[in-house]
């Protein structure tokens, strides 16, 4: 076929996609919601907003100062993937799409065996714990909510909000609307804090319809190796490839594994350089870890991660996360 | 040249001179049409943001058709990680949206899938001059790139149509 037949041909093809496509009557008033969920842009210099960031920052100030006072001695920090250390679970109302604000989620801490931990459910959620686990080839694909808990959950939302907070340790998750992609799957953006960095969390219905995150892919980073296959495993040291963007091109990377009461075990973590200034550079880097020992009591599924820790406070930016198939 | 200077109390003009070719342009290489619904509105509220409210209405169709095409393919390549990790699962993938599937032929869907399966410089390039008919100085501008970079990535992605195209007959 010659080029002029393939120049038609593709001009009758996009005349035909794009003449059927009519913008929806609402997205004027869309746009502007948008940006008034971002903050008029005219009205940034204002003496007006100026007033209302500066009150806002000194009852921030106070509020955080009370906190520390309030809160008992010792490094109350938290690293990813802890929270799950303590059987913390989360539910929440199905409804709760995007503000962090009027949020109703809850959390109980509960100790014990597996399928003994405890979860508050408010009166209007729809999140339920389900005794019934996934399969084992579902458990391959599962990042969050770990597949040993109770922890299920009835939204995709939901199950975002639960990664990004408890996993992923966001300091203000800001969770968007769920993007179908077949009828059992698709993402949900969240955002560590309003206007922060995006990161895509997928998700999947699995063991009857509750959901699960099954990765996660921080806007600037991307992790092309390891691929998913038939031979896919941790191998020690664990290769990762990618490109990233990312203070001082800093990325850090953890192979986690859980045990079956929730409690995190690192098999291994360094970091990775990528680019720190636009556009992304690739990175590439072994990751000292070790392999999990014969008997050990694990998940057989664990968690590769990487993240971009904040300059200023050291919480997660965004995070990439797959899971990752652990040698036994 | 006098610049005449557009406040976002002026969107409205915005967005009835560019709103609808630019749904257009990203349904050229994204399916969902709610996906470059919301690409073009994060388009314009970048570039609002971007420009402090302000923006120069002979810039403003360049900047929001960058913005669209770095969207959309940000888009594309979150999609293609996805699309890797469901290849996992048990279930099928993303399925071409429902308006694909039953309001195009048999060549459109073709044309389509094989533009979209090209290296990013090279469809945009072609979704730019085929769609919009932007001369290569225009394209440049948009992408970024020099004149003769467009017409590298229009010539090679029209031999890779030709290729992928003849491939399937």
């Amino acid at each position: 076929m010659n080029v002029e037949d393939v120049e038609d041909r593709l001009r009758r093809a996009i005349e035909a996609r794009t003449s059927s496509v009519e913008p929806s009557p609402d997205a004027l008033g869309r746009i502007n919601e948008k940006l008034s969920d971002q903050g008029d842009p005219m009205d940034l210099s204002s003496t007006r907003t100026r007033w209302i960031l500066g009150v806002a920052a000194a009852i921030v100030l106070v509020a955080a100062l009370l906190a520390g006072l309030m809160l008992p001695g010792g490094d109350d920090r938290t690293e990813i993937g802890d929270t799950a250390d303590r059987r913390t679970t989360t539910t929440e109302d199905s409804t709760t799409t995007t503000e962090p604000s009027g949020d109703r989620t809850t959390t109980t801490e509960a100790s014990g065996a597996p399928g003994t931990s405890s979860t508050t459910t408010p009166a209007s959620s729809t999140t339920t714990t389900q005794p019934a686990g996934p399969s084992e080839t579902d458990q391959s694909q599962i990042v969050w909510p770990r597949p040993s808990s109770d922890v299920r959950f009835d939204t995709p939302e939901a199950a975002a909000r639960s990664f990004a907070r408890y996993y992923a340790r966001f300091r203000d998750p800001v969770v968007g609307a769920f993007r179908p992609g077949d009828s059992r799957s698709g993402e949900v953006p969240v955002h560590a804090f309003a206007g922060g960095p995006e990161t895509t969390v997928l998700v999947r219905q699995l063991a009857g319809d509750s959901w699960f995150v099954i990765g996660a892919q921080a806007e600037h980073i991307e992790l092309t190796s390891p691929t998913p296959g038939p031979d896919f495993s941790l191998g020690c040291p664990q290769h990762v490839a990618g490109t990233a963007l990312a203070f001082e091109g800093t990325v850090q990377v953890r192979i986690d594994a859980y045990q079956p009461d929730g409690s995190r075990v690192e098999l291994g973590s360094g970091f990775v350089t990528g680019s720190g200034s636009p556009p992304a550079g690739p990175y590439e880097g072994n990751i000292s870890c070790r392999l999990t020992r014969s008997g050990e009591n694990v998940e057989p599924t664990g968690i590769l991660t990487l993240w971009e820790p904040s300059a200023e406070d050291g919480s997660t930016l965004a995070i990439t996360a797959i899971p990752l198939p652990l040698v036994m | 040249m006098m610049v005449t200077m557009a406040a976002t109390n002026d969107l409205e003009g915005l967005y009835r001179e560019h709103y609808r070719s630019l749904v257009r342009l990203a349904s050229v290489l994204v399916d969902d049409v709610a996906t470059c619904e919301e690409l073009v509105q994060d388009a314009f509220v970048a570039v609002l943001r971007r420009s402090g409210g302000w923006v120069d209405d002979d810039a403003a169709p360049a900047y929001l058709r960058s913005a669209v095409l770095n969207g959309a393919r940000s888009h594309l390549r979150k999609q293609q990680v996805r699309r890797r990790w469901l290849q996992r699962a048990t279930l099928p993938a993303d399925q071409p949206g429902a308006d694909v599937a039953t309001m195009h032929g048999d060549d459109t869907r073709t044309m389509l899938a094989a533009l979209r399966s090209l290296p990013a410089r090279q469809r945009e390039v072609l979704a730019l001059r085929y769609y919009l008919d932007l001369p290569e100085a225009e394209i440049a501008a948009t992408l970024g790139i020099s004149a003769g970079s467009v017409k590298t990535h229009a010539h090679r992605g029209l031999a890779a149509l030709a290729r992928r195209v003849g491939e399937d007959r």
